[in-house]
């Protein structure tokens, strides 16, 4: 049992205990650090003016991904290594006798890294405030060796808002780095001193006792189960990307806290039996790499999920135990048919996704159950799925509306069909009366027609800030329509 | 200078962005008896402030101020050109967290645990949305003015 988080931040160890522990990674930088580039702007995980770059142990290397650190608590990162904007600087030793006279163009040596220079060569900031966001950002696409183009900056920095450039000057810098000048952070933050650290220290579990309540972080499922036990009122976080919105917005209550963070063997994403099988607390980011070509519709629909750092945070298992009626990956399970695995001090049973909601944000797990795995059968040959997800904005957005379609076919016969949508009800719902129709009908544009004015009248929407329900009901017939097309593609 | 003429200079502070050293307000180091400031909005979209009662939230521990409109002297408008825009809630409510009451404490917990104690008597009314709304009711905007031919 060890007493203290433990973490690097550019190259320097802390140990964490008391009060602080509980405390979000900005508010920890910039109160107790004073590193104060990093910047709070939304404190919700929005705009990505904090991000920093998260080191975790994968294997005998660290993997770095930006993250908000405005919504990730200190309780998330034991046995990291967090890079800021400050540790992000030039990685050359300057040279005195290299100066040049000309005083109005800024200086090679000068402390700034490819990335930063380029930012300013090319004027991409102007009030300055998002600005180490996207150095940030853009030093953890280099580590990653993205080519940086118009395509790659669009999805990358999607995370990353700035309200004054317009964007077009920090594309640009982006493109004119050269790769070859920004060093692997490996090499500038050597690792082998941080992993022999973190192998020694991942032999414990956490326990830290705060003003507010205990922060456990356990490495085991069962310790998980048997820190639940023992303190039953506790919240119990992995990604931290709902709860720390609710918590920066003063809407949760101090208390205990359980860490997944640490837990061995609970993010493994695999194939087995044409199943695919998710640990609960693989992120994001990990499904959508290893889905991109095995499930493209999915994959498309992932990458609209949020920003990247979030899908560096966010899991899955939290997505569907939150149970928001636009919980963007529900239509997918629920039409795959999805099994989740829960599990307690009396053992694991296996749940479909079909009978895991009860109402709105409510499931039949019991208050000592977790999602420790999700199963979903891959589409066969004979089938097809289609996924959409409405909302104003292309990323970043809560949805309007949401659909999933899936089919199973004999030739041009649909002999078998599952609809979920969201955004319409309490939760995200299958479209029985639609299911029914379809069974036995040819796969055509009129029959999806037939199938959306069914569905009309199996919903009802309301009229909120994203949408109202007339404008919903239109969608969700225009969307099974629209999903013949999806569905036709071979 | 010449050099100067033709050329996309760097922003002056370009360096200082980059770095995440340009210090912003939030930034600097805290002077010493430096006060921590929150407020209290208006919790409708339009209505009437009936009263204040700031006397709890006076009492609660790491406060040293609340501030109303009543003690800013008669100087309650402030504008960039036209001072026509109130600091704080005298009476009308035009939306939605308009400041009303304004704290400062020893700690930001203190001066928002703060917000709790000030109580606020609200009516509340429809606010007006859209132009035609606002023409119906005779809401504008400055002064009338007419053209006539």
């Amino acid at each position: 049992m060890r007493d203290s988080i433990v973490f690097y931040v550019n190259g320097d160890r802390h140990e964490i205990r008391g009060a602080d522990a509980m405390m979000t990674m900005a508010q920890w930088l910039r109160e107790r650090c004073h590193l104060v580039g990093t910047k709070v702007v939304c404190n919700e995980g929005d705009c990505g003016a904090c991000s920093v770059l998260v080191g975790r142990v994968a294997g005998d290397q660290l993997d770095y991904r930006p993250i908000d650190s405005c919504i990730m608590f200190l309780f998330q990162l034991d046995k990291t290594h967090v890079i800021t904007v400050e540790g992000l600087g030039s990685d050359k030793v300057p040279t005195p006798g290299k100066v040049q006279a000309s005083d109005d163009h800024v200086e090679p040596d000068n402390g700034l890294s490819a990335v930063q220079q380029a930012m300013v060569d090319c004027h991409g900031s102007q009030c300055g405030f998002c600005t180490p966001g996207f150095v940030t950002t853009l030093h953890a696409m280099l580590e990653k060796q993205t080519p940086l183009d118009d395509g790659s900056l669009r999805y990358g920095l999607s995370g990353n808002l700035c309200r004054c450039t317009g964007y077009l000057q920090i594309v640009d810098a982006a493109k004119s780095i050269d790769p070859a000048a920004v060093s692997p952070l490996g090499e500038r933050y050597p690792e082998q001193e941080m992993l022999a650290d973190f192998k020694k220290l991942g032999k414990k579990n956490v326990r830290i006792e705060c003003p507010g309540g205990n922060v456990l972080i356990p490495r085991t499922i069962k310790q998980v189960v048997s820190a639940r036990s023992a303190f039953p009122k506790a919240v119990l976080v992995a990604g931290a990307t709902d709860y720390g919105v609710l918590h920066n917005h003063g809407k949760t209550e101090t208390g205990d806290v359980i860490s997944l963070c640490n837990v061995i063997d609970f993010d493994t994403i695999k194939i087995a039996d044409n199943t695919l099988q998710i640990g609960g607390g693989a992120t994001w980011t990990d499904i959508e790499q290893f889905v991109q070509k095995r499930i493209p519709q999915y994959h498309e629909i992932l990458t609209r999920f949020g920003s990247p750092q979030i899908r560096n945070a966010g899991t899955l298992a939290g997505n569907l135990a939150g149970g928001s009626p636009i919980g963007d990956s529900i239509p997918f399970h629920l039409v795959m048919d999805s099994t989740l695995d829960l599990t307690g001090p009396l053992g694991t049973r296996s749940v479909k996704l079909s009978e895991f909601y009860l109402g709105y944000r409510t499931n039949v797990m019991a208050n000592d159950e977790f999602i420790t795995s999700i199963a979903t059968p891959l589409p066969k040959a004979d089938e097809r799925v289609a996924l959409f997800k409405i909302s104003k904005r292309r990323d970043m957005d809560i949805s309007t509306e949401t659909l999933g379609v899936w089919v199973k076919l004999d030739g041009d016969t649909i002999t078998a069909a599952r609809l979920a949508i969201g955004g319409v009800g309490s939760i995200v719902m299958r479209i029985k009366q639609a299911e029914e129709f379809l069974v036995g009908r040819t796969l055509s544009e009129e029959t999806m027609q037939q199938a959306g004015e069914i569905a009309r009248g199996q919903i009802t929407p309301w009229t909120d800030v994203r949408g109202g329900a007339e404008y919903r009901l239109q969608l969700a017939e225009n969307l099974l329509v629209k999903s013949f097309y999806e569905l036709s593609k071979a | 200078m010449a050099k100067a003429i033709g050329r996309a200079l760097p922003h002056e502070s370009a360096v200082g962005h980059v770095t995440g050293t340009a210090p912003y307000i939030d930034d600097l180091p805290a002077l010493r008896g430096e006060l921590q400031v929150d407020f209290v909005g208006a919790p409708c979209a339009a209505g009437r402030l009936n009263r204040i009662d700031t006397t709890e939230a006076e009492k609660m521990p790491g406060v040293v101020a609340v501030f109303t409109h009543e003690d800013l002297d008669g100087h309650n408008l402030f504008g960039p050109i036209f001072q026509d825009e109130p600091f704080l809630v005298a009476d009308d409510i035009s939306y939605l967290g308009q400041p009303v009451a304004v704290i400062a404490a020893e700690t930001r917990e203190a001066a928002r645990a703060a917000r709790d104690g000030v109580v606020l008597d609200v009516t509340q009314s429809d606010p007006v949305l859209t132009i035609d709304d606002a023409i119906a009711v005779e809401r504008f905007i400055g002064a009338k003015r007419t053209i006539q031919t």
